[in-house]
């Protein structure tokens, strides 16, 4: 039973992962705007972020960033439709947990968060 | 005729060019050979990542560059094959070849400055200096140590190097094609990487700064080192790399070419393959200091396991006269000297008659080998010179590599064997058998698998023939040199014997490092430990390899009515392709049904086995009479080797004698209730028959088997037999192909297996030799079921089938 908030910006992504990870008994948040979603996260510290890519304004590679920052206890799984192999060493150097590709599917999701939340 | 000619042959028959339904068959025979090539690449890798093929990093890239190619071909074509049942494989292709590629990065090279860096800075930064280089700036800036001053060239200059003139393409396309067994063929391509390297120039910004640190040294000449990355750490690349001595400071940017060109040594080269560590990650540093005009020089262990010389735990100094590289080389055998190493350390041991090193240069060395392990919480191996002036200096120093000290040594003396003989000094710790070829060195050209090399001197060139040899026997050499190192690092047995004369080519022997005996044969020596298969799994390689394996090899759809057989069930590359075959056929036979062009329908045959299959008829394969039915059976076949595979299948009766040993018999039970429910579609099976031909893709539970056959009165007939996978751990899926090995291969069939894909063919039989074997296949796959058991071991295997080909011929009468 953890913490989660998951960042896309289109919003039926995050519904649709939110609706996967509480079945499986975890608390989770949607957003699709950075500034809200940090708020959240410097207020309420959650065990894990989702993060994708591709955002409004930010991109997730430079919200990781500074959510390694405000704080450095919450985990991060990136997740993005345009996976490259420099945004994909870039976040692990950030200190993301997993970086996974779209389209993901339910089992894949809950094994990756079951995974980094174990970790 | 193989099944492209005949299709090829039967849709021009068939179907009017230009129409969909042939521009669906042309896909579907595409699909076909896509799923034989991206099988053997995926065969190929896996033989890499057991270790049953060492190549080099760039070859995995390459392979896995291709299976994406091929997969991602195989993706696309069933979407015009079925674009239905195929919607979104080819995203889930491009993301599963991505995990693939996140786990095959080895990073990008770093090309920016500093290009040089004096001998203070590069403690502590193997990265930018190398192994070599940070170890002794760690000590000149920490310890009061004697080391001489010295600058280090980085490996960004390196790779700086490299990028400027344009040499990785090439380097990496050679390094691809690299074959560690030809050694004819490693020493071409490794001469042809070298000298790409003596024609490349070194971009100005490195000579500048390698001039800028050169005006900081002393005056006079100078020694040029390599000082790679995972050079003397874990991996020692002890003596593999170039050493340039007495350069002219003029002449330093040549030397810094040739010592960069030693990356590319043959034995380097092996080397670095064998430790699976790939090209870039291995970025070659050059360290350059002033040269020592050595009175003497040699080797310091600072805590010595061996007891064969000093009492277990003392230093030991290994030393020559004169510069230091005729011992490490192996061509010269040093002074040997024991030593304790308290404040005030004692001379336990010295060699008779001894000029060199003076006592206070012995006692200072003592003294260092105890700063040292206290610097390096290790023991350490390391290199000293003194001058002409008595002034010590370490000149290397990396973590020392040696094995247990042999226990009680009569435990290890096999009873009832009188050795060959039996004064031999173990260098590097073990015991193998093998075939002796008796060659000095310099002139070991090829060696096979399983050789035991009786030779005069243990130079580091014998490095390139490593993963064949199985033992090394030397007239002389020494625990300190460079081979020493490297075999101990490998757990190849190594040991000096004076007289070797009793040793002739082609003997079997064996041989026992440790207690220094040689026997004849095969013996099994007690205790002795075999520390070389360990040796592969803990390589940066394999763990490389290790994590993608999910990626491209595990199969996760073993159902094909399972809920997980669609596109997003597909979780690795093994995955794609038995999901295009499948459905391939599947829609391939759904759509002849339907095409009702005189040729029929797909027929299902009707039989008490348990099987569902469906049958297409090319012509003259069944009996005209049904050319109209839904459902046949078995004696509507008329192809003959159809008819043939289908009496094997049915016939085979044979009832198992339950006392088989080693059969876990809950194992079958549980097995055989869980995959052959009555009514279960996991069974279903496609043949395609014409009167002299077939090819049948036959399933039982977690594996398939496809057989291709031509039986005719009229010449050029073959069986072609493939078998893949299978439930169970990797051991099991290989214990399971010895089974089918030692089985087909009793019948003549020829077998080769990559991974764990066996394929076998039997050729240019007569009609009626073919007939039988395909009678034994048809028997062989009945009894498939049985190869979903455990087979714990290779014994078992053989001894399984051992009892089927008996059964076999008591069933022939």
């Amino acid at each position: 039973m953890a913490t989660i908030i998951v960042l896309d910006d289109v919003y039926d992504s995050g519904v649709l992962i939110g609706r996967i990870l509480s079945r499986k008994g975890h608390e989770v948040t949607p957003f699709t705007e950075e500034e809200e979603a940090l708020a959240h996260i410097r207020k309420n510290t959650p065990d894990l972020a989702i993060l994708d890519i591709k955002l409004k304004k930010m991109n997730g590679v430079e919200v990781l960033e500074e959510i390694k920052k405000i704080s450095p206890g919450t985990k991060v799984i990136m997740l993005t439709g345009y996976p490259t192999l420099e945004t994909a060493r870039e976040s692990i150097r950030l200190g993301a947990s997993e970086y996974c590709v779209k389209p993901i599917d339910k089992a894949e999701l809950e094994e990756k968060v079951a995974a980094v939340l174990n970790d | 005729m193989p099944l492209k000619e005949l299709l090829s042959r039967w849709t021009y028959q068939v179907f009017a060019p230009g129409t969909l339904l042939r521009k669906k068959y042309n896909a579907f025979r595409e699909i076909l050979e896509l799923d034989l090539r991206s099988l053997e690449l995926l065969a190929s890798l896996e033989e890499i990542y057991t270790g049953a093929e060492p190549a080099d990093w760039n070859r995995v890239l390459r392979l896995c560059s291709e299976l994406e190619e091929s997969v991602g071909d195989m993706a696309r074509l069933l979407g015009v094959l079925a674009p239905m049942r195929s919607l979104g494989l080819e995203e889930y292709v491009r993301k599963i070849c991505f995990y693939v590629s996140m786990g095959l990065d080895t990073g990008q090279p770093e090309i920016g400055a500093p290009y040089c860096l004096p001998q203070n800075e590069t403690a502590g930064d193997e990265a930018l200096a190398g192994g070599k280089a940070s170890a002794l700036g760690a000590l000149a800036a920490r310890t009061d140590i004697p080391v001489l001053p010295g600058f280090c060239v980085t490996t960004n200059a390196f790779n700086y190097f490299i990028e400027a003139n344009d040499l990785r393409g090439p380097i990496s396309e050679t390094l691809g094609t690299l074959d560690l067994r030809d050694p004819k063929s490693m020493t071409v391509k490794c001469e042809s990487i070298r000298g790409m390297i003596r024609q490349a120039e070194i971009p100005g910004e490195i000579v500048r700064e390698m001039d800028e640190q050169l005006k900081q040294l002393p005056n006079g000449l100078l020694a040029v080192r390599s000082s790679a990355v995972a050079e003397d750490g874990e991996t020692s690349f002890a003596g593999v790399y170039e050493t340039m001595l007495g350069v002219q400071p003029e002449h330093l940017t040549e030397a810094y070419k040739r010592v960069l060109m030693g990356k590319y040594n043959p034995q380097a080269v092996a080397y670095r393959v064998l430790k699976g560590l790939s090209d870039e990650e291995t970025g070659m540093a050059v360290f350059v200091q002033p040269m020592v005009r050595a009175k003497a020089a040699g080797v310091m262990y600072t805590t010595d396991e061996d007891s064969t010389q000093c009492v277990q735990g003392v230093a030991t100094v290994y030393s020559v006269k004169g510069a230091g590289d005729s011992l490490v080389s192996g061509r010269s055998n040093p002074d040997v000297f024991c030593l304790t190493k308290e404040d005030i350390p004692h001379v336990l041991l010295r060699p008779p008659h001894f000029e060199n090193p003076s006592s206070e240069t012995l006692l200072e060395l003592a003294r260092i080998a105890g700063k040292l392990e206290a610097f390096f919480k290790a023991p350490q191996d390391v290199e000293w010179a003194v001058d002409q002036r008595n002034n010590l200096s370490i000149l290397q120093s990396r973590p020392l590599r040696q094995g247990r000290a042999a226990k009680d040594i009569l435990e290890r003396l096999p009873e009832d064997v009188i050795p060959l003989a039996g004064e031999g000094v173990r260098i590097a710790s073990g015991a193998a058998s093998g075939v002796v070829l008796v060659k000095d060195h310099g002139q070991v050209d090829d060696v096979e698998p399983g050789t035991i090399l009786v030779t005069n001197a243990l130079t580091p060139d014998l490095v390139r023939h490593l993963d064949k040899l199985s033992g090394v026997i030397a007239n002389k050499g020494s625990r300190a040199g460079h081979f020493a190192s490297v075999s101990r690092e490998f757990g190849l047995p190594v040991m000096t014997l004076d007289d070797t004369d009793m040793l002739k080519d082609g003997m079997k022997v064996t041989m026992d490092a440790d207690t220094g005996q040689v026997y004849p044969g095969k013996v099994d020596i007690p205790g002795a430990s075999k520390p070389r298969r360990k040796a592969w799994k803990s390589t940066e390689a394999a763990k490389r390899l290790d994590s993608i394996m999910r990626h491209l090899s595990t199969l996760n759809l073993t159902d094909p009515d399972g809920d997980n057989f669609t596109p997003e069930g597909c979780r690795s590359i093994h995955d794609v392709i038995r999901f295009a075959h499948e459905i391939s056929l599947n829609e391939m036979f759904n759509l002849v049904g339907r095409s009702g062009r005189g040729l029929g329908r797909v027929k299902k045959l009707t039989t008490r086995l348990p099987f569902i299959l469906y049958v297409l008829d090319l012509g003259g394969g069944l009996f005209s009479s049904v050319r109209d039915a839904k459902t046949i059976t078995p004696e509507d076949i008329v192809s003959k080797p159809m008819w043939a595979l289908w009496w094997g299948l049915s016939k085979s009766g044979a009832t198992w004698d339950e006392k088989l040993v080693h059969v876990d018999w809950e194992e079958f039970d549980r097995i055989s209730a869980g995959i052959f429910p009555k009514d279960s579609k996991i069974l279903a099976s496609y043949s395609i028959v014409a009167e002299d031909y077939t090819h049948l893709l036959l399933r039982f539970g977690y594996h398939f088997t496809v057989v291709d056959s031509v039986c005719t009165d009229s010449g050029s007939n073959h069986i072609s037999f493939r078998f893949k996978g299978g439930g169970g751990d990797w051991d099991q899926r290989i214990n399971r192909l010895v089974f089918l090995r030692h089985t087909l291969e009793a019948k003549g069939f020829t077998t080769t297996s990559r991974g764990d894909m066996l394929s076998a063919q039997f050729t240019h039989g007569t009609e009626n030799e073919t007939r039988q074997r395909l009678v034994f296949l048809g028997r062989l796959m009945a009894h498939s079921r049985m190869l979903d058991l455990k087979l714990p071991s290779e014994t078992a295997a053989l001894e399984l089938a051992e009892y089927f080909l008996k059964q076999d011929r008591k069933g022939n009468g």
